[in-house]
């Protein structure tokens, strides 16, 4: 069946990059797929420029004076953050792995009102992540703040 | 009537509406309206009170009044919803917002274009395909099914083609190609059902880069099916789908003819089926 070409006529709509950012007052998993993309960039982001500082040819106290600066300011805490970022990327990824191919998920039944959603399943795997993330941070902080004293 | 039924009569309400002209206006912008509450009175009601008594400009589509065609769903305070289904108490608001349904160009008002949306479903081949095309096109007898193998599909055809996922959607938002939920949902819908030999050719339709694996599993779109149909589910399935025929090869022969039970007779009084019209 072909519709009428109506295009010209019509105001595009399309909520863009707000709507893929704006997880609004939707549930946990819309809030996780944009944190799972900001952490991804952010760590990519993080990657990219430790590529270029460690790609320089630097003798000794050029390389001293760069970990120097690095080591100064709020720094520490953001590549503390790159680190938290990490954790959470990889954990969620795995679930998201799983769940990709319809594992953890409540599998299809017959439709009876009130309806639910397959995601019920597996948010015992959304808390798992969120329980292993704030430990492994955790460590991490206390390792990093306290023991190495950054 | 309850008491909190009685308290909500009469209520003022306002409704902050999105209007758009295409002959006149440039982009869209909002009107109010205010209307006294009634007793049982759903968004939809309360759109065509306001097009009976203040404004008969007001443009919205809308059929079946009880959730059964798909028409009516728009964004009502951000969140797409069948406004039939949808009772103006439900919404914690006293100034309630409708707009349009997001992620479809707007033909008028509250109207969206839903052409792009139906010829996406369209592209998936949504029936069952099968190879005994004698049999489909003069049917001798029914395929078997057994009710195990109908609930593999069965929510997936709950589907009323309403829209409201792929306004949900944020992966739609921004990727205009994305063969989006719905048609996905369909294509499992299909591909999960026992009768269907077609799944190489489906998964063939969805082969380009804004289809399965643009889905990266938000759930908003099964938050906001209003028929349970829980596409975002369909989709990991169909993704499982495709690994066990791509990968692991595994295919799926269709279900061959039901057996007519031996030494059954039709019982008597039972009229039989009137003679085929086409
Ligand atoms: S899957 Fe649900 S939300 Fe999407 S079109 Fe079908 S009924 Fe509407
Ligand atoms: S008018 Fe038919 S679903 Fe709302």
């Amino acid at each position: 069946m072909k519709f009428p070409d109506l295009k010209s006529k019509t105001h595009p709509n399309f909520k863009g990059v707000p709507g893929w950012v704006w997880a609004g007052r939707y549930g946990i998993e819309r809030q996780l797929y944009i944190l799972q993309r900001m952490t991804g960039l952010g760590v990519l982001l993080y990657l990219l420029m430790h590529l270029i500082v460690t790609g320089q040819k630097l003798d000794q106290s050029s390389w001293e004076f760069v970990m120097g600066q690095v080591n100064q300011g709020l720094l520490p805490i953001g590549e503390f953050l790159v680190f938290a970022g990490a954790v959470f990327h990889a954990l969620n990824g795995i679930r998201l792995a799983l769940v990709h191919f319809g594992f953890l998920m409540r599998q299809p039944g017959r439709p009876i009102y009130p309806f639910t959603v397959a995601a019920l399943g597996q948010r015992w795997a959304v808390y798992s992540v969120f329980i292993a993330t704030a430990a492994i941070v955790g460590y991490g902080g206390y390792e990093f703040f306290i023991v190495a004293g950054h | 009537m309850t008491e909190q039924a009685k308290g909500c009569q009469d209520k003022e309400m306002t409704f902050r509406i999105m209007r758009y002209d295409p002959d006149k206006d440039a982009k869209p912008y909002f009107q109010q309206y205010k209307i006294k509450l009634q007793h049982g009175m759903t968004i939809l009601d309360a759109l065509m009170h306001i097009k009976e008594t203040q404004d008969p400009t007001l443009s919205y589509r809308k059929s079946c009044r009880m959730g059964i065609c798909g028409s009516c769903a728009m964004q009502v305070n951000g969140f797409p919803r069948l406004t039939c289904q949808t009772q103006v108490t439900e919404i914690s608001t006293d100034t309630i917002e409708v707009r349009p349904l997001a992620n479809y160009p707007i033909i008028r008002d509250l109207v969206p274009d839903l052409g792009d949306f139906m010829a996406r479903h369209e592209s998936i081949l949504p029936y069952i395909i099968r190879e005994d095309h004698q049999e489909q096109n003069n049917p001798t007898g029914e395929y078997s099914q057994s009710p195990a193998e109908l609930e593999e599909y069965l929510q997936f055809a709950y589907c009323i083609k309403c829209g409201s996922c792929l306004a949900a959607c944020p992966t739609n938002a921004t990727d205009r190609k994305f063969t989006g939920p719905q048609a996905l949902a369909a294509a499992y819908r299909y591909a999960a059902d026992s009768r269907d030999g077609g799944l190489a050719a489906r998964l063939d339709t969805l082969d380009h880069p804004n289809s399965l694996f643009r889905c990266h599993y938000a759930g908003a779109c099964s938050e906001a099916c209003p028929k349970g149909v829980d596409p975002s589910l369909g989709i990991q399935l169909l993704k499982r789908k495709l690994f066990q025929k791509k990968i692991l090869g595994r295919g799926q022969k269709p279900a061959g003819m039901a057996q007519t039970p031996a030494g059954i007779g039709r019982r008597e009084g039972i009229p039989q089926a009137p003679e085929k019209t086409v």
